[in-house]
């Protein structure tokens, strides 16, 4: 038996040692693939002499980063960036905290029609929305600056109110609109991570006598933590990184996020600064990336509202 | 109110959270996907007299639609670039990926990590690495690495257009088809293939008649979703290529916005819109009775 | 909570509110500066070369004007500034004062009511005079006969061909006679040299080229024939456009024209920087810039002593006319009908169209100031060879066109593209395009009846006909 036995154990060793080899190399292939594009970008952000081409830098510099500090627009594009997409995801988790509890309590009718409508409205692509979107924009950016107009006569005040409340080529329009297309997964998240609150402890806690406010306070958040963090993450990471809304929605410089300022830079055909972008590109990048790896785990919990996040 | 049972004001309640997400919704998705049907039937246009008051021209952009040789192409162009980089590209990479990551190798969160990579990187920076990659002249990145196997230099994004978004989309995918694929992985049950193995099964059988098989109803979600969202797809082909050269990768979102936004007829842009709408949709309502998903 | 807990929540909410703070800090003083007392105009200019120039003027015209210019860069590439342009001018955020890049957008811009009438105050305006009748036709749009743009530069458009390799062959270089003689000039070319001669642009991917610097030459050869008929509707079905397609159907037939580089993408690159400073390709239609941008010292393909070895002729005529440049006013000036100072905008323009200004763009762009006293100004001279072309303003033909003309020049570029690939013949050609605009801007923007028919299409193609 223990002759028997040892060939085979040994042959299954081998094939064990080559099936490992080929998991190796198909890993390392596969992971090189996925890096190849990120060497030339690190290493440009920091090469004194950064071109279009991937190539070992003569020095390190971190004058591209400065340069970002220095040159006005490119901190603009950052806090822009940061204050619209902020905003958007805070309003996402408000909206959605309350929708996704609704619609997980909720017995009435319209729950089932709701959550297919939702699903079904998660795969509207965006760019099919554009030309209708356009149209409401400019019918309630309209309405606002008459709006704007008739409370003020200053044109100075009506400049700044109509960069901040306008809804085509101001900051409100553009929030509003990031918010509206990330809530159908924010809402779908935090009803699934409701869904998991047992309804009795709510029940408990206003036998207890705890009021409305203080049940949703000390009980209900910080079960549904977890929720918010996944819904948070993915509005975050999917507004972060739009680019079709920007695009149709802003044209000022001041209002320029990321994703446009670097596309509008790019468009410079006969002056492309390789450096300031590749820097702007790594800002632009790292918040992304930290995101998804908080979310990563989350990322499988968001598969059966049929769309990924 | 006062009058209302306790049961009716919660209920009451509930709907009251839900509205505001629902007007934002119903505003700028619902309505639109709507208004979209009827912009197409008008010659709304953002220059000539149309833009200052458009009128009805009943479904002269359909039967335009349908004779547009740009249209057909752009559907064709879309239905390559979902097979060759959903269906096809990010699949085999990434379930690759997942299956060897099921063994027990080592470093498998930095390889976990590295895959995930490209999905965390926003569409904008996407198309800009990889306008870098396919640099062309001999120091382009790609060139170089291609002159190794003694090809020559080559002007990637002109002359294999279509295949380089493909590419680029792949890249970008492997992850989400990685851990979608992983999650179905780990759900099936390890006696069953300590079984095969026992009645002597070869690894090669045991993944065409176990783990395929098992993995189905994964692989369709799988299938399902990266469709969707593949068709959805804007930032990424419009900051590499812009649809083009020469209409080469106008994919449908490309298509619509350039009608639209490039040559300013938002009612034909509207019509193409709905399309992409009815195709969309059909796609999810099969899939919501296919599936019969639990909600 | 406990501490760490609350750290984890307080310390974002921090950050928030410092960038909060700076986001708003930086939005609040440019905008609401009390000391600025003189108003602000913004003005929309694109193009290193083109916002240089305006940078230099800005002191100038801002002292001249009183106000404070806001110069703000927009995209380079010539589609994507015309698309943020109107879609800004759509929303009502547009800058006061920009640039229409070409004269067959005006009517476009101006139907939508983008554009403030400028009729009266360049009736008062003593530069206006100094404008070329085609010129001044030009800055009107065509349903209205209302001026809406102040022009600054023309670009001339003719054929130009290598003197140097012509010569040297021994092929005459004086101005052909017509059509027939172009062509038989081309022909011999084929013959002796064995290169391409002619390249007239054509084709889906040229775009809107093919029509501007390539079919309009053709239908311009007519002198009788007008793109637009009194009814301000596209004349489509005239014996002219088919001819124009016939002259396209012999290049082609004959291979006279390199065909397959037109199908590329980026048509122009392989033709026009690689085959014509090679000596591959003899002859192709070009503009004042031409001598600068595409084949000067800092192109990508310079040709040596491009002055002499590059020549012009005029374009042919087909109907015994004399031969002809083409003129379009590139760039002109206009005023957003929703500036909030209406005013000082038009003020603006009009400074903007002033020689001075005119000189420092076209010396910048290679194309010559649109203003024939443009010639007394001591800076003229800075011009260079252009100044040949500005004496050629005065005679220069164009053709009108009126709202839709993306649409025709979309039809041109499908319709020259089936002559180019062989799918279809002139006439054939002439109905696609016919159709195409029918089906994009409606039956009522084409002239339905038919003009006057010649027995045989393509004239030009057969000997017969000349007999």
């Amino acid at each position: 038996m223990v002759t028997l036995v040892r060939p085979a154990n040994e042959e299954t060793i081998m094939t064990h040692h080559a099936s490992q080899r080929r998991a190796y190399l198909t890993l390392v292939l596969i992971s090189l693939f996925c890096l190849m594009p990120f060497f030339w970008v690190v290493l440009a952000a920091f090469d004194p002499k950064a071109s279009q081409f991937l190539q070992i830098p003569d020095g390190i510099t971190v004058n591209h980063f400065w340069n970002l500090l220095a040159n006005e627009s490119g901190v603009r594009w950052v806090l822009n960036s940061v204050g619209i997409v902020g905003t958007a995801t805070l309003l996402t988790l408000i909206l959605a905290g309350f929708g996704g509890y609704a619609l997980s309590r909720t017995q009435a009718w319209w729950k089932r029609p709701l959550l297919y409508a939702i699903i079904l409205v998660r795969i509207v692509p965006p760019p099919a929305l554009i030309v209708p979107v356009y149209k409401v924009m400019l019918f309630l950016n309209e309405w606002i600056n008459n709006l704007i107009n008739s409370l003020t006569s200053d044109v100075a005040q009506q400049v700044v109110l109509s960069r901040i409340f306008s809804f085509v080529d101001g900051y409100l329009g553009l929030i509003l609109i990031q918010t509206a297309m990330q809530l159908p997964l924010a809402i779908w998240i935090m009803k699934t991570f409701f869904d998991a609150i047992p309804k009795d402890y709510e029940e408990a806690a206003a036998l207890d006598g705890a009021s409305q406010w203080q049940t949703v306070r000390h009980v209900l958040i910080p079960l549904a933590l977890p929720g918010f963090a996944a819904a948070g993450l993915f509005a975050f990471i999917n507004a972060w990184g739009d680019f079709l809304m920007p695009l149709m929605f802003t044209s000022s410089p001041e209002l320029q996020t990321l994703p446009l300022g670097m596309f509008r830079a790019f468009l410079r055909v006969d002056a492309i600064d390789y450096g300031f972008l590749t820097a702007l590109a790594v800002i632009y990048t790292l918040p992304a990336v930290i995101a998804f790896a908080f979310a990563r785990k989350f990322l499988t919990q968001t598969f059966s509202g049929g769309v990924k996040g | 109110m006062f009058n209302m049972t306790y049961e009716a004001r919660r209920q009451f309640g509930y709907r009251i959270m839900m509205t505001p997400a629902l007007v934002l919704m119903a505003a700028f998705i619902v309505f639109p996907a709507f208004y979209a049907f009827s912009l197409s039937l008008t010659d709304d246009a953002l220059l000539g007299f149309a833009a200052q008051e458009s009128s009805y021209v009943g479904l002269r952009n359909f039967s335009r639609l349908f004779s547009d040789p740009l249209f057909w192409n752009s559907l064709k162009v879309t239905l390559i670039f979902v097979i060759g980089s959903a269906v096809i590209g990010q699949f085999v990479l990434g379930f690759a990926s997942a299956l060897m990551l099921q063994r027990p190798v080592k470093y498998k969160s930095i390889f976990n990590a590295i895959i995930c990579l490209p999905n965390a990187v926003p569409e904008m920076v996407v198309g800009f690495l990889w306008i870098s990659m396919f640099a062309s002249g001999e120091y382009g990145t790609l060139n170089r690495l291609v002159a190794w196997f003694g090809v020559e230099p080559q002007q990637w994004l002109y002359t294999f257009p279509l295949m380089s978004i493909i590419i680029v989309n792949t890249w970008r995918g492997i992850a989400f088809a990685m851990i979608l694929l992983t999650s179905g992985l780990a759900s099936i049950p390890k006696d069953i293939y300590e079984a095969a193995r026992v009645d002597g099964a070869t690894d090669t059988q045991i993944f065409w008649r176990i783990t395929v098989p098992m993995m189905m109803p994964t692989i369709f979600l799988y299938m399902f979703i990266s469709t969707v969202t593949t068709f959805a797809i804007f930032g990424l082909v419009y900051t590499l290529s812009r649809g083009g050269p020469a209409n080469s990768t106008e994919i449908l979102g490309i298509y619509i916005y350039n009608q639209s936004f490039t040559a300013f007829q938002l009612g034909y842009g509207a019509a193409v819109a709905v399309i992409s709408l009815v195709v969309s949709m059909v796609l999810g309502i099969i899939y919501v009775k296919a599936l019969k998903v639990e909600v | 909570m406990s501490w760490t807990k609350k750290t984890l929540v307080l310390l974002p909410i921090a950050a928030a509110a410092v960038v909060a703070a700076i986001w708003w800090s930086g939005e609040l003083p440019s905008d609401l500066n009390p000391q600025q007392t003189r108003p602000t105009l913004v003005i929309a200019e694109h193009r290193t070369a083109r916002l240089q120039a305006l940078y230099q003027l800005q002191p100038k015209l801002e002292a001249e004007l009183g106000v404070r210019l806001k110069i703000v860069e927009y995209p380079a590439p010539p589609q994507d500034y015309f698309t943020k342009l109107v879609t800004e001018l759509r929303a009502g955020n547009a800058p006061d004062v920009f640039t229409v890049p070409r004269d067959l957008q005006v009517d476009d811009l101006a139907a939508a009511g983008y554009l403030a009438n400028l009729t009266a105050d360049v009736q008062a305006w003593p530069g206006y005079q100094q404008l070329p009748a085609l010129v001044k036709t030009l800055t009107r749009a065509s349903f209205d006969e209302q001026v809406y743009v102040v022009p600054s530069i023309v670009a001339v458009e003719q054929l130009y061909y290598r003197h140097d390799l012509l010569t040297a062959a021994g092929i005459s270089t004086e101005q052909p006679k017509d059509w027939q003689d172009l062509l038989n000039r081309s022909r011999q070319i084929k013959q002796q040299m064995g290169q391409f001669p002619l390249m007239i642009p054509a084709g889906l991917t040229w775009g809107m080229g093919s029509y501007t610097e390539g079919f309009r030459y053709l239908l311009a050869s007519f002198q009788d024939y007008q793109l637009l008929s009194t009814g301000n509707q596209y004349q489509l079905n005239d014996d002219a456009v088919r001819q124009a397609f016939g002259f396209y159907q012999t290049l082609v037939q004959e291979q006279l024209t390199p065909v397959n580089p037109l199908l590329n993408p980026e048509p122009w690159v392989i033709p026009k920087y690689e085959m014509f400073p090679k000596g591959e390709l003899l002859i192709t239609t070009c503009g004042s810039w031409c001598k600068v941008f595409d084949w000067g010292p800092g192109s990508r393909n310079p040709i040596a002593n491009v002055d002499t070895s590059v020549q012009t002729w005029k374009f042919p005529s087909a109907d015994g006319g004399e031969p002809f440049a083409l003129a379009s006013v590139v760039y002109a000036w206009a005023v957003n009908a929703k500036s909030r100072q209406q005013q000082l905008a038009r003020q603006l323009v009009l400074a903007l169209g002033e020689v001075d200004v005119a000189l420092a763009y076209a010396v910048k762009l290679g194309n010559v100031p649109a203003r024939l006293d443009a010639k007394e100004h001591p800076d003229f001279i800075a011009l260079d060879s252009l100044m040949q072309d500005h004496a050629l303003l005065t005679e220069t033909r164009a053709l009108r066109t009126t709202v839709g003309s993306n649409a025709m020049m979309a039809g041109v570029a499908q319709a020259s593209e089936a002559v180019l690939t062989g799918r279809a013949n002139a006439l054939q050609a002439q109905q696609q395009l016919h159709d195409y605009v029918v089906n994009v801007l409606g039956a009522e923007m084409v002239e339905q009846q038919l003009a006057k028919t010649l027995p045989l299409p393509a004239a030009l193609a057969t000997e017969v006909e000349k007999n």
